[in-house]
């Protein structure tokens, strides 16, 4: 099957109004899914999105309910920044980095199940950043390019946890993040 | 002479590698000792007051200082109003945050504080510095810039977010909630701006 073939194959399934269990949050992401292939897959080679796109619905379907609100909108705040130019913050900040939005947006995906509110924004360098709030903390995933990202996660009555350089792989969270988000999951029980 | 060496520094880095460059050439924020502009201006004394315009939702949002904002003292530098400036000079720095962003601003107020609280961030140590930099053709604008960490790039990265902290929570106790300009202004200078 080719790339195009495949991808459509995903997106549809996805974007499918037979889908029973699609829900605002597939919407939001598969119209975002669309849309980047739409812009030729900026930034991320064909077997991310292979990889990234084989599984959305069920990434979607997951999402705990509670949450949904909160990632729809930082999807769509992500979409909002791809238009934005230099000085977007009228003091002198680049544009934002299309291929690091594009990396943001799938992790985004892949914060499901976990008790976080994300919020999208933007550092000074125009690199998305995902603000994860939960009860005692707030953690930051910036997304520095399409391959890699940095987080802090503060565990509440713990040390905080870090981690730079991370590359990011389109299959999944990264080993590192999933681990760290378990056991901040653990603590907030 | 370190002055002209600094403001040499200044005017070749590019806008988002203020802080590295000024660090890697005269580290510890050793030009705070000139005005980066000129021998004709004085350099941010420690007692100088500084306002920081603060609009909403792009700095302020939901009760707080939005983080994501300070990290431009990583890059090119927070951009502040030193005592003096002139009425046209504070308007019209209003006027371009709310209406030049990408997306709409309010106007919310401005943290308004002496120079030394933040220098004083993690001292011993220096973790931030203010300069008195040119922009355009205002007289009275400075520069909160982070002192770059150093480690392994983890531990860098965790260094930054910790100060950003500590900074916003320096700052926080300073904001003057004023959402308009005119009356901002005149706040301003009661303030001693």
């Amino acid at each position: 099957m080719s790339f195009t073939t495949s991808f459509n194959s995903s997106v549809a399934t996805v974007a499918s109004p037979t889908d029973k269990s699609g829900n605002e949050v597939a919407k939001a992401i598969a119209r975002e899914l669309c849309r980047i292939a739409a812009a030729g897959a900026q930034g991320l080679s064909s077997t991310h999105f292979l990889q990234a796109y084989q599984q959305p619905a069920a990434i979607i379907r997951a999402m705990a309910p509670a949450h949904r609100s909160a990632a729809v909108q930082a999807l769509q705040r992500l979409r909002t920044f791809r238009d934005w130019r230099d000085n977007w913050d009228a003091e002198g900040a680049p544009a934002p980095d299309q291929g690091a939005l594009n990396a943001a947006s799938i992790i985004l995906g892949y914060l499901r199940n976990y008790p976080i509110d994300p919020t999208a924004m933007l550092d000074a360098d125009g690199k998305p950043m995902l603000i994860l709030r939960y009860p005692g903390g707030e953690g930051e995933i910036n997304v520095l390019s399409d391959a890699t990202l940095d987080y802090v996660m503060p565990i509440p009555g713990r040390d905080t946890e870090y981690e730079a350089d991370v590359h990011i792989d389109a299959a999944a969270l990264p080993q590192q993040l999933q681990d760290v988000l378990q056991r901040l999951q653990a603590v907030l029980a | 002479m370190s002055a002209a060496g600094c403001r040499q520094v200044w005017s070749n880095a590019s806008h988002n590698q203020k802080s590295e460059a000024l660090d890697a050439a005269y580290p510890n924020c050793f030009c705070e000792e000139w005005s980066l502009v000129s021998d004709a201006h004085s350099p941010i004394e420690p007692a100088a007051k500084l306002a920081r315009i603060l609009t909403t939702p792009g700095m302020y949002d939901a009760g707080d200082l939005v983080s994501q904002k300070l990290t431009s003292a990583n890059a090119g530098g927070l951009s502040l109003i030193r005592s003096g400036a002139s009425d046209d000079e504070i308007l019209g720095t209003i006027t371009i945050l709310v209406h030049e962003a990408a997306e709409p601003q309010s106007l919310l107020g401005a943290a308004v504080f002496d120079a030394d609280l933040v220098r004083a961030i993690g001292r011993p140590d220096r973790h931030f510095g203010i300069y008195h930099t040119p922009d355009h053709d205002k007289q009275h604008h400075a520069d909160l810039l982070a002192v770059p960490p150093t480690g392994t790039n983890s531990a860098i990265r965790k260094a930054k977010s910790d100060r950003r902290s500590d900074l916003k929570a320096a700052l926080m106790p300073t904001i003057i909630f004023e959402s308009d300009a005119a009356a901002l202004l005149n706040e301003l200078r009661s303030q001693g701006i």
